[in-house]
């Protein structure tokens, strides 16, 4: 399949743009676009042309989510073409050309082969950080060959972190040894568990042994229990018997005593001490009676002997209050001159005041001058308000005074105010100069890193050696890429140990020659040494004398035979032909004889003279390769010197060039630094200069001056400010001056209206006034003080007049009370005491006043002694009665004691009591026998216990007391036993303690469960993984290694010639490069970064092809991964992927103008076609044309 | 008119199946959950004021030998005596195993009928209220004779109620127990039969009703929704009315989570709380212990499968979120499909056509798997007794079980290749 065409028609920054990539077999089509061109979108609608809008995009930013398109043409490989649109949206988001029509999403999949966006993404496009992905992973899996030809066949990149992360979960969950995993952390737990249930069930058997030991004990203590209760009432019933032996023998003789009395008359308790008392009370009543008597006589004669006044006694009340009054008559008398003297001095007082208030009145007619309540509260009213009005007049003309004054003053005040300005333009430049933050800071900033910068480079072009120029020429230098000086490095490391090695072989097979030589020599030097020719030879010469014998013998001696002279001369010069035949033939014999003898010296001296040969032939070889390994180290050299070449510095080694190239290019980027600093300088410089431009026209069009002595903008800006305040403080000074005038004006208005009134009130006053105090006789002139005076002066008169009018009438009340009790002492005298009438009022009164008291007491004396004499006579007559009554009472006594006589009394008595003692004890010591006998009747008691020998019941006692203890101990013992077993019984309570940890045991193994089947199925997925990776590398790695390493050789420009399997240590096959001498080997931990990408690249594109040699093409979509290859590896990439072309279209996106350049300048016409993305800040001008092919 | 309660298969102290601990998971709310369950049981007795309690057999577990859970059921059958209820039991298959049933010390209120013969419970209050209850106790665990056969005649003028401990004509999962059928219950002409042993309640037949009461505490996933006893009015007339009581504590239940169509893996969890929001409501907020079961056709399966642990505990995060931490997630089942076929042919060729290719050859030969899974063993001879055992146990080299493991391990190890491409 091919892509005709990519349209933009609303997507990301584009708007009907077109991307025409029909041109070509396929070819190899470069899309270039600088940054923010907008490659990553049209890499980004390609996928989602062919396989839809993601929901949540964000290429929105221009055109909404409903109007988002991309549209495009492909073509079939059997040429069949589809046109199609896609739209953003859930349902039938592919549409025909007319953006109307639905297509059938199954035509675009019948184009694309199936294939799905993740294996499009995957399989058919590759990015840089794909790219780096895959060659980390090579270098971190240390090239194992599986994993590197099944990451680069998924094109997954990383299938070793895949791997290893199914395995570090593997590990978290279970290890054979482990304790952490969390499974085997569960085990642990699972089994403290089920140990601690198992401690803590309480089984059914162990509970039976608790409650049978309980049910024992308890039967033991009911056993003990019964024995004590027997032992305990026989020890009781013994002694009750021992206590009442004793009192059965004293109830005996107490019956015997009984027997004696037994007719005595049981007489009360209290009869003899009745007896006694009532012989007493007779006795003490008689007594009594005599008293009684005698004080009845002398109480008769003294009442005869008194006598009392009746008369007097009749009129006790009106003596009684003569004699009251008598105080007051005296009292009277005494106050009345005093209360005479006072009446005259207040009249002449009053009279005083009447003249002093001149108004020609007598006493008597004083009456006028009296002033209502209401005048005198009238005139004290009048007199109040007097110094209010005068002051409130004052107040108001002083108000109305300072209210002018201050109106004058603010008026002259905003007189002298300058005229009003607006300072808001000048505000407002100096925030959008704010706007910018601190631009001094940013420009002293920029400033110091600038010049650090070139401080930095001027040191560092100091340093740099070899180099004089400045740093512009230096950074335009034409210096090879570090890469260009890894191969030299490689490469004359490589010729120089090349040639090092030929002349080192060299040298020593000419050693190995010459010593070859010195051996022979020395062996043919000890002694001759026969040799196989030697013997071919004799032998030959034996065979030709025979020869020569047998001719002779057959055709007879010829005598001048020159061959048997030659012969005979040789062998027996002088002798005959037999003589020489014989010597031939032992000579021959001789050397073979030598032959076998010294064989060994024999061999030695042709197997030195082999390896002479040898040596000497292959020394030749050698040399002829050491004198092209030097050509071939001199052309490496040349070729080292033609890449410098332009640089035209003193050439040192690779390694050393390329330190100095590493800081050549460090300088190249600190002159760009500082390029880029010094505009940044300038930038802000202009910005600060035009902003500072416009707050100075703002202050010139306000009239200020322009600040010559500030060199920061901030400071500037604050200059600015000040003038901003200064203007808004004159403008708020002017605005308060006319407020306080308008306020000033209406307060003057209002003063002077409070003045008139203030003055129309006080007149009013003083009408007011002339008519309230003309009553006192007073003019209008007059001070409110003056009508004060007047006014106290009258109400002293009134309060003197009213003094003497109550001091008369109280002086003629005293003389009418003397009259009046003048005549009631005379009316009482004439009745009671005649004779004192004549006295004097007062002493006549005293005197019959005394007669009334003593005839009081003389009255009051009978009474009481009457009153006795009744008592005295009552008391006698009671004694003489309680006597008659006492002498019946002993006479019924003696009646009851069966006595004639009351002497009799006292033994009846003393019998009775007798009688009643026996008794008494008796009845005590049967209750105490039936106590003892506890219920049984008490003669058979008595009977039974008299059985019982008192000396043999005290032996038995002790030892039942000593049983009964013996039983009690039994008994405690039993009851500790049975609360042990009740205890036992008690912590088997029916708690869930053991069900809770059985609980707590199955919460582990449902974990258990959950891990362990979690860990068999990464278990299961790593050794899936680990097996799919085996075999697919025993699949593949035969034809698609040799491409790869076709490819890789290719890429890293015959550095390495190609690529092999090999075995480590473990027996894993890894991968690695082969030289380009094709014995030396390189493990991917040996290749550069650089590299291990470029073998990444090597495979991933070897697998492609080998794809597609099956399956319909699709278009390989290649995302900038050359960024980091150098120019000639960028061209050897460029080259494959121009060679893949020829079976697929190939889009090759990139950011960097160079490659299109390298591009241009090393691949064909035909199979390379390249665009340009222009970017989205110029849409406008470029409408139509923003993607164009050229 | 009188009121009994029916109930079986009380399991005390039979712990909660299959609930692995994570943080913040309602601990609390599992302990001690059938004594819980059997504490409501005697407040409902109390509360409804039944006349007596007929428990159909399984009072324990038959492995269980700790005699405090014995002296619990106790306890509590002292306050059904102060309550003036008397029970009627059976032993069941478990009660028959567990020692413990021959040793308690019930209180005077518990009729255990014999396991001997069929007896007839002889209880004053019952007769006062014209009831039998006819039943017979498993003499061993495994009863496979046919003990409804023997069960005495219908007492006519009575209220006779059969009490068997069986599993009928035979239900799956459970021991065919006392067999017996529906037609040979009928024909004792019985008013009603109270049966256990199945924990699902189930009324076989209306009239006379045959009925399962089920368990009164569910114990693991398979035993979910509400768990309890039937309460039984039978008025002056004969007529029955079953009431069914919910006793549990903490109820089981599956949350099915459909994905289909979800773009975001967002979607998951959202999707997740709605459903779990629906099922909480429906079992009135009380604690759940919830199966999640993930299922549908969507572009988020790949994350799923690529690591369902992860996506375990993201989902466990989201319940103790949204249900105050009264919801325990038991387990997650990803049964999620891809939107893409990755079995397609788009996969045929390069290293992920090879996987697919083997883990077909695994699937398809038993030898080959078990060589592949050799290493599992050191894994298998570590797990406990508990594990390896049993109707659900985990056996590590069953080649059926590691074929259902690869298929969760392809989609797995796919999905974690395909992100590698798709970051």
């Amino acid at each position: 399949m091919k892509i005709l065409r990519l349209d933009l028609l609303a997507f990301g920054p584009f708007a009907g743009k077109s991307l025409v990539l029909e041109r070509g077999h396929h070819g190899l089509h470069v899309v270039y676009g600088s940054n923010e061109a907008g490659k990553s979108s049209s890499l980004r609608a390609l996928r989602q042309w062919l396989y839809g809008i993601p929901h949540n995009t964000n290429d929105n930013f221009f055109h909404s989510h409903q109007n988002l398109r991309i549209g495009g043409a492909l073509e079939s490989a059997e040429g069949q073409q589809l046109e199609c649109v896609r739209r953003k949206g859930r349902t039938n988001t592919l549409r025909g050309p007319d953006d109307a029509e639905t297509v059938d999403p199954a035509c675009l999949s019948d184009m694309l082969g199936g294939v799905d966006e993740a294996m499009f993404v995957q399989k058919f496009g590759i990015d840089y950080p794909e790219l780096r992905r895959g060659g980390e992973a090579v270098a971190r899996g240390a090239g194992d060959l599986g994993e590197v030809l099944f990451a680069a066949g998924a094109g997954i990149a990383d299938v070793h972190q895949v791997q290893s992360q199914i395995e570090s979960e593997m590990r978290q969950l279970f290890k054979p040894g482990g304790s952490k995993p969390s499974i085997n952390s569960a085990l642990r737990k699972l089994k403290a568990a089920r140990d601690e249930t198992r401690q803590r069930v309480v089984p059914t058997s162990e509970w039976v042994k608790h409650e049978k030991a309980l049910r024992a004990a308890e039967q033991r203590q009911t056993d003990i229990d019964e024995q004590l209760r027997d032992r305990r009432a026989t020890k009781s019933k013994l002694e009750r018997i021992d206590k009442a032996l004793p009192l059965i023998g004293r109830r005996k003789g107490l019956n015997e005593q009984f027997v004696g009395v037994a007719d005595a008359r049981l007489l009360p308790d209290d009869f003899s001490r009745n007896r006694l008392k009532a012989i007493t009370e007779i006795a003490s009543t008689r007594q009594i009676e005599v008293d009684a008597c005698r004080m009845m006589e002398k109480l008769r004669a003294d009442i005869a002997k008194t006598d009392v006044p009746h008369r007097l006694l009749e009129d006790r009340a009106a003596i009684t209050r003569l004699h009251t009054d008598l105080g007051s008559y005296r009292k009277a008398a005494k106050d009345r001159p005093g209360l005479v003297a006072r009446l005259e001095n207040a009249e002449k007082r009053a009279r005083e005041i009447l003249l002093g208030l001149s108004c020609g009145l007598e006493l008597q007619h004083a009456e006028k001058l009296r002033i209502s309540r209401a005048q005198r509260q009238r005139i004290q009213s009048l007199a109040g308000d007097c110094k209010a009005r005068l002051d409130q007049q004052r107040f108001a003309d002083q108000a109305v005074h300072r209210l002018r004054d201050d109106v004058q003053r603010v008026e002259r005040e905003k007189a002298s105010l300058p005229a009003a300005r607006g300072s808001e333009e000048l505000t407002r430049s100096i925030r959008r100069a704010q706007k910018h933050g601190d631009l001094d800071r940013q420009l002293s900033q920029s400033r110091a890193k600038l010049d650090e910068l070139e401080t930095q480079a001027e040191v560092d072009l100091k340093k740099l050696q070899l180099w004089c120029g400045t740093l512009e020429e230096l950074e335009q230098l034409p210096v090879p890429a570090l890469e260009t000086i890894d191969r030299f490095e490689n490469e004359l490391a490589d010729a120089k140990s090349q040639y090092k090695t030929i002349a080192e072989i060299v040298n020593e097979m000419t050693q190995r020659a010459h010593q070859l030589g010195r051996s022979l020599e020395k062996l043919c030097r000890e002694q001759d040494v026969p040799t196989e020719e030697d013997l071919t030879q004799a032998r030959q010469w034996r065979d030709t004398a025979w020869q020569l014998v047998r001719r002779t013998w057959r055709e007879g001696w010829s005598g001048d035979d020159r061959a048997a002279d030659e012969f005979v001369g040789k062998y027996a010069p002088g002798g005959d032909l037999a003589q020489a035949f014989q010597a031939s033939i032992d000579a021959a014999d001789a050397i073979a004889d030598r032959l076998r003898r010294e064989a060994d010296r024999v061999a030695e001296k042709a197997r030195l003279t082999i390896d002479r040969q040898d040596v000497q032939c292959r020394l030749e070889e050698q040399k002829q390769s050491l004198a092209s390994a030097a050509e071939a180290l001199r052309q490496v050299q040349a070729q080292w010197r033609d890449q410098w070449k332009a640089v035209k510095i003193d050439l040192l080694s690779p390694r050393e060039m390329r330190s100095w190239l590493t800081q050549q290019r460090s300088l190249a980027h600190t002159a760009e630094a500082i390029r880029k600093q010094r505009s940044a300088v300038e930038e802000v410089e202009a910005h600060m200069q035009s902003l500072q431009q416009d707050v100075y026209d703002r202050l010139e069009s306000l009239g200020e001056p322009v600040p010559k002595e500030c060199d920061t903008l901030a400071r500037k800006l604050e200059h600015c400010e000040n003038v901003v305040d200064a203007i808004k403080s004159e403008n708020q000074r002017r605005h308060e001056c006319e407020t306080n005038l308008r306020k000033l004006c209406d307060d003057l208005s209002a003063a002077v209206r409070d003045a008139q009134i203030a003055k129309s009130e006080l007149d009013q006053w003083r009408i007011d006034w002339e008519r309230a105090v003309a009553r006192l006789g007073l003019g209008r002139d007059a001070s409110p003080n003056d009508a004060n005076s007047v006014i106290e002066s009258v109400d002293e008169l009134f309060g003197v007049v009213k003094e003497s009018d109550e001091l008369r009438s109280r002086i003629d009340g005293i003389d009418r009370d003397a009259d009046e009790f003048h005549q009631s002492v005379r009316a009482v005298l004439a009745q009671v005491a005649e004779d004192l009438v004549e006295r004097p009022v007062d002493q006549a009164v005293a005197a019959v006043y005394d007669r009334l008291e003593a005839g009081g007491t003389a009255q009051t004396k009978l009474n009481s002694w009457n009153a006795h004499l009744e008592s005295e006579e009552v008391k006698r007559n009671q004694a003489r009665a309680k006597i008659a009554q006492l002498e019946a009472t002993i006479e019924a006594m003696c009646q009851q004691a069966g006595c004639t006589s009351a002497d009799d009394l006292p033994v009846a008595e003393e019998r009775s009591g007798r009688r009643r003692d026996i008794e008494r004890e008796l009845k005590t010591v049967n209750e105490q026998l039936n106590h003892l006998a506890a219920g049984a009747p008490l003669d058979e008691w008595i009977v039974e216990a008299q059985k019982f020998n008192p000396d043999t019941l005290r032996a038995d006692l002790p030892r039942l007391e000593e049983e009964i203890s013996e039983l009690d101990r039994r008994k405690t013992e039993v009851a500790e036993a049975i609360g042990s077993h009740r205890n036992e019984f008690g912590r088997i309570d029916g708690s869930a303690r053991a069900a809770v940890v059985h609980e707590d045991a199955e919460h582990f193994l449902a974990g258990i469960r959950s891990d362990a089947e979690q860990y068999v199925r990464l278990r299961l997925a790593s050794a899936v993984l680990r097996r799919s990776i085996d075999r697919f590398r025993e699949a593949s790695q035969g034809p698609v290694l040799a491409r790869a390493a076709e490819l890789f050789s290719e890429l890293t420009l015959g550095s390495f010639s190609g690529l092999r399997a090999e075995y480590d240590d473990k027996d894993s096959a890894v991968l690695v490069g082969v030289r380009a001498d094709g014995r030396q080997t390189v493990g991917v931990d040996g290749m550069s970064a650089g590299t291990c990408d470029q073998l990444y690249l090597s495979l991933r594109l070897a697998f492609l092809e080998s794809t597609l040699a099956d399956r319909e093409p699709l278009p390989f979509i290649v995302d900038d991964i050359l960024i980091m290859f150098d120019d000639d590896r960028a061209v050897a990439a460029l080259k494959a992927l121009s060679h893949l072309s020829e079976k697929t279209q190939v889009i090759f996106f990139t950011h960097h103008q160079h490659l299109v350049r390298l591009a241009r300048e090393n691949l064909d016409d035909d199979v390379l076609f390249t665009h340009k993305l222009c970017g989205r800040q110029e849409p406008a001008l470029h409408a139509g044309s923003t993607v164009r092919s050229m | 008119m009188f009121k009994f309660i029916h109930t079986a298969d009380i399991h005390l102290d039979s712990p909660l199946r299959g609930l692995e601990r994570y943080e913040g998971a309602p601990v609390d709310e599992v302990r001690g959950a059938t004594r819980r369950a059997l504490e409501n049981l005697i407040d409902l007795a109390g509360e409804q004021e039944v006349d007596f309690v007929v428990i159909a057999g399984d009072l324990y577990d038959g492995d269980w030998k700790d005699h405090n859970t014995g002296l619990f059921f106790v306890s509590q059958m002292s306050r059904l005596r102060e309550a003036g209820i008397p029970v009627i039991v059976i032993s069941g298959n478990h009660d028959a195993a567990n020692k413990m049933t021959k040793s308690l010390p019930l209180p005077d209120n518990v009729a255990w009928l014999s396991h001997k013969r069929p007896q007839t419970a002889n209880i004053k209050k019952l007769h006062e209220l014209g009831v039998a209850v006819h039943g017979r106790s498993f003499g061993r665990a495994a009863e496979y004779d046919n003990l409804a056969r023997d069960y005495p005649e219908r007492q006519s003028g009575l209220f006779n109620i059969g009490l068997l401990h069986t599993s009928l004509s035979g239900a799956e999962g459970h021991e065919p127990y006392a067999p017996c059928d529906i037609d040979e219950l009928r024909r004792k002409q019985y008013d009603y039969w109270a049966l256990g042993h199945i924990h699902n309640r189930y009324v076989k037949n209306n009239d006379p009703p045959i009925a399962y009461c089920g368990n009164i505490q569910g114990r693991h996933i398979r035993e979910t929704d509400a768990k309890g006893c039937y309460v039984v009015t039978v008025d002056d007339g004969g007529d029955i009315e079953m009431h069914f009581h919910a006793l549990d504590v903490f109820r089981w239940g599956v949350c099915q989570v459909g994905v289909g169509g979800a773009q975001r893996t967002e979607d998951v969890l959202e999707r997740f709380s709605s459903e779990l929001s629906k099922l909480t409501r429906k079992h009135a907020d009380m604690p759940l212990a919830v199966r999640v079961v993930v299922t549908g056709r969507s572009r988020v399966h790949e994350r799923l499968v690529a690591n369902p642990v992860a996506w375990t505990s993201d989902i466990r995060a989201t319940a103790l979120d949204i249900t105050n931490g009264s919801v325990w997630i038991e387990k997650v089942k990803f049964q999620t499909s891809p939107t893409r076929d990755l079995d397609s042919a788009t996969w045929t060729d390069g290293p992920i056509g090879e996987l697919l290719r083997y883990v077909r050859e695994l699937r398809d030969n038993e030898a080959l798997l078990l060589e592949v899974s050799e290493d599992i063993g050191d894994l298998s001879r570590k797990l406990p007794v508990e594990l390896t055992t049993g109707a659900d146990a985990l056996v590590l080299d069953d080649p059926d079980r590691l074929r259902e493991w690869l298929d969760e391990v392809q989609p797995l190890l796919l999905s974690r290749l395909v992100e590698a491409i798709d970051r």
